[in-house]
């Protein structure tokens, strides 16, 4: 049990008054950046992560931002369900199935019943996860320490791989974003030869392209042109939450003990493989009904089915951390921010982190069981206060927000010509969201270009050009054909179909439904 | 939607061929140092082109059987009356400074978008430059593009944000109320 131990020290680290400080700082503005269109978890750490540059110069300092950083993750997690159940509008993807029960929940009169069950839920689905994590983290960084570059190429292809063969959209459409993704990256500078990329004989690409620049246009500016689009009007429905309210539903909780138990299970396995967090709520969703004894009234305003996605959602959301902390594969767009902040403050993600910065992994993981009960009164605390935000109308917002993403793109390198990237970006980010191509792989391949090339180069190198290299040893060779089966399977699936589908010789055309 | 898809392909496979174009320039092939630097964007570069190609064919194969249209009719107007203004926002603070440009943005917005009374949008937005402001000039010590006259401002708000400290300290001992 030597985890126990270093969780106590981890604790003696987070717990300090400036470090619980910072964790109510972040989880209130995570709550704000949940809530607000145009800004999530991914371009709200984005946004705030150049502030932490000078705080990532110390050990102490590193473990007070990253607490800070992922302070904003969690409460961009309960945020979601604010807007869902009051307003019936998703403020991010993986709250969309809580709109399903919440927002009935909320016009019968019943939003803060509703509230302290996503609340509530969205809390132990994470605990779930951290305790997870506190035990599992170790030993699959021990195992990740065997790793060398073809492993480590394997576990990034097998990463890539997954979000192409198992996302909900376009295949295709997946890898193109996923390879635009790393074209972007290899822009600049090469690691290995030092010369210059794809940069045209542009002076101002001669540094690269920041992952932080693009993710503050593609999810920010993108998604103020989609709002802008579809006209926003928020009507949303009066929230009082009192005590009362709140302790009458954590009476009725402990009657849905296995919906909560059955959720936590796909949360934090869903949230293990990248893009989990979506999935896993729409999955909760589904399970909880069909395990239900009445599974039509769900859709009508049953606490369960506001209860299932959102504790999977935070359990994904939380279990992502474990693959980002131990093998540096963020598992979601906002862990890739994460990751990227900790390059930024000169750490290296991965086994080496639970090797070398010891106070710092278990400061974080000790920070995560602190935050997400801190996060919890906060959030019960402030919810008609976000609701009056809310009301606040879409022409003061959205130019708000259209400033605040030009001052973090600015303050990325103080450099005039990244504003002008992010307005790019912005554009980019609408038109592929109108068109479906996923966000996420991108920004995820973008983050992680430089390393992959690197790991692959390295791996051609030892091998003197085979390729026979990503099948050189059993690990990286089941990782490689793993990932290549996961890459096909759409393939697979679909000449499972197009048989099945020829034998009913049914020739209708499906409507395209937009998710 | 589907035109859309299609000029979105045919610009993947320009993109494409261009990055995979730069590094076959650059040595694609293996060097004494391992792989070159254009030997992995090489073959990325074929793949977003291949990738390309069959969004493009599965688009037009897609608009075959339902002529669709990628911003509904009459929705095209409010996405460029954000789009257009962000435009001249970006271009006004790479020319003037962030703070001005913000103010002006804001209240313009306010007022032809949102059709709030000239007054609200101006005190919204001057408050929102001021707090700006004051944040980064001050607090975070992170300057942002500014001119002549934002400078003047900031040594005002420096100067007052001495004051409110020096009254906290006097006030209550010599904590920082930071």
């Amino acid at each position: 049990m030597e985890e126990i131990s270093l969780l106590f020290a981890g604790f003696k680290t987070a717990l300090t008054g400036y470090n619980v400080w910072l964790m109510m700082v972040g989880i209130t503005v995570g709550v704000l950046v949940g809530v607000l269109p145009g800004l999530g978890g991914p371009n709200g750490v984005a946004i705030l992560l150049p502030l932490t540059f000078s705080m990532g110069q110390t050990t102490e300092g590193q473990t007070s931002a990253i607490i800070l950083l992922s302070c904003i993750y969690w409460g961009a997690l309960f945020g979601g369900a604010i807007t869902s159940i009051l307003f019936n509008i998703p403020g991010e993807a993986w709250s969309v199935a809580t709109t399903f029960d919440g927002h009935p929940l909320a016009r019968q009169g019943r939003a803060g019943e509703a509230l302290t069950a996503a609340f509530t839920g969205s809390f132990l689905g994470a605990f779930f996860s951290v305790v997870m994590i506190t035990f599992a983290a170790p030993w699959v960084a021990k195992f990740a320490l065997r790793f060398g570059p073809p492993e480590k190429f394997a576990v990034y292809l097998l990463t890539f791989a997954s979000f192409v063969g198992v996302g909900r959209g376009s295949p295709v459409k997946a890898l193109a974003a996923t390879v635009l993704g790393f074209i972007l990256a290899a822009v600049g500078m090469d690691t290995v030869t030092a010369q210059l990329r794809l940069t045209f004989g542009s002076t101002h690409l001669l540094g690269g392209i920041d992952f932080l620049v693009a993710v503050i246009g593609l999810f920010g500016l993108g998604e103020i042109f989609l709002s802008m689009e579809e006209g926003l009007a928020f009507r949303g429905q009066a929230a009082k939450i009192d005590l009362r309210v709140v302790l009458k539903t954590w009476a009725k909780l402990p009657k849905y003990w296995f919906t909560v138990l059955q959720s936590c299970l796909v949360g934090a396995w869903m949230g293990v493989k990248p893009g989990g967090a979506v999935a896993a709520s729409f999955m909760a969703y589904g399970i909880a009904k069909r395990t239900s004894k009445n599974p039509d009234e769900f859709g009508t305003g049953r606490l369960e089915g506001v209860i299932a996605p959102e504790t999977a959602a935070h359990a994904a959301g939380t279990s992502a951390l474990l693959p980002m902390m131990t093998l540096g594969i963020p598992g979601s767009a906002t862990a890739a921010v994460l990751l990227g902040g900790l390059m930024m403050w000169g750490l290296q993600p991965g086994p080496m982190l639970f090797v070398e910065k010891k106070e710092f992994v278990w400061g974080l993981i000790a920070s995560m069981y602190l935050s997400n009960f801190a996060g919890l009164i906060v959030v019960l605390a402030t919810v008609p206060l976000f609701a009056a935000i809310l009301r606040v109308p879409f022409s003061i917002v959205a130019p708000i927000i259209v400033v605040v993403s030009a001052v973090g793109a600015y303050t990325v390198h103080s450099n005039m010509f990244d504003v002008w990237l992010m307005l790019g970006f912005g554009v980019v980010g609408y038109i592929f969201k109108k068109l479906e191509y996923p966000l996420a792989p991108m920004v995820l391949a973008l983050v992680l270009g430089d390393a992959t090339e690197d790991a692959f180069r390295q791996s051609m190198l030892g091998s003197r050009g085979s390729i026979g290299v990503f099948w050189g040893n059993g690990l990286a060779g089941t990782l490689t054909t793993g990932a290549i089966v996961l890459a096909l399977w759409p393939l697979i699936g679909n000449a499972i179909g197009w048989r099945k589908r020829r034998r009913l010789q049914t020739s209708k055309t499906s409507p395209i439904t937009r998710a | 939607m589907a035109t859309m898809d299609i000029v979105v392909a045919a610009l993947l496979i320009a993109i494409g061929l261009v990055v995979a174009w730069d590094s076959y320039r650059l040595g694609s092939g293996w060097g004494s140092e391992g792989p070159r630097a254009g030997y992995f964007p090489l073959r990325l570069g074929l793949l977003l082109a291949g990738c390309g190609a069959i969004i493009l064919g599965q688009a037009v194969w897609k608009r075959k059987l339902l002529g669709e249209r990628f911003v509904e009719e009459g929705k095209m107007r409010p996405v460029l009356t954000v789009a257009l203004p962000t435009v001249a926002y970006v271009a006004l603070t790479a020319w003037q400074g962030i703070y001005g440009a913000s103010a002006l943005f804001i209240a313009g917005f306010m007022i032809f978008v949102g059709r709030f009374p000239w007054w609200k949008a101006l005190v919204t937005a001057l408050t929102t430059s001021l707090i700006l402001l004051w944040m980064f000039e001050v607090v975070f010590q992170t300057p942002l593009p500014k001119n002549a006259a934002d400078d003047w401002v900031a040594a005002r708000v420096q100067t007052a944000d001495q004051a409110v400290r020096n009254a906290f300290r006097n006030l209550f001992g010599s904590k920082d109320p930071r």
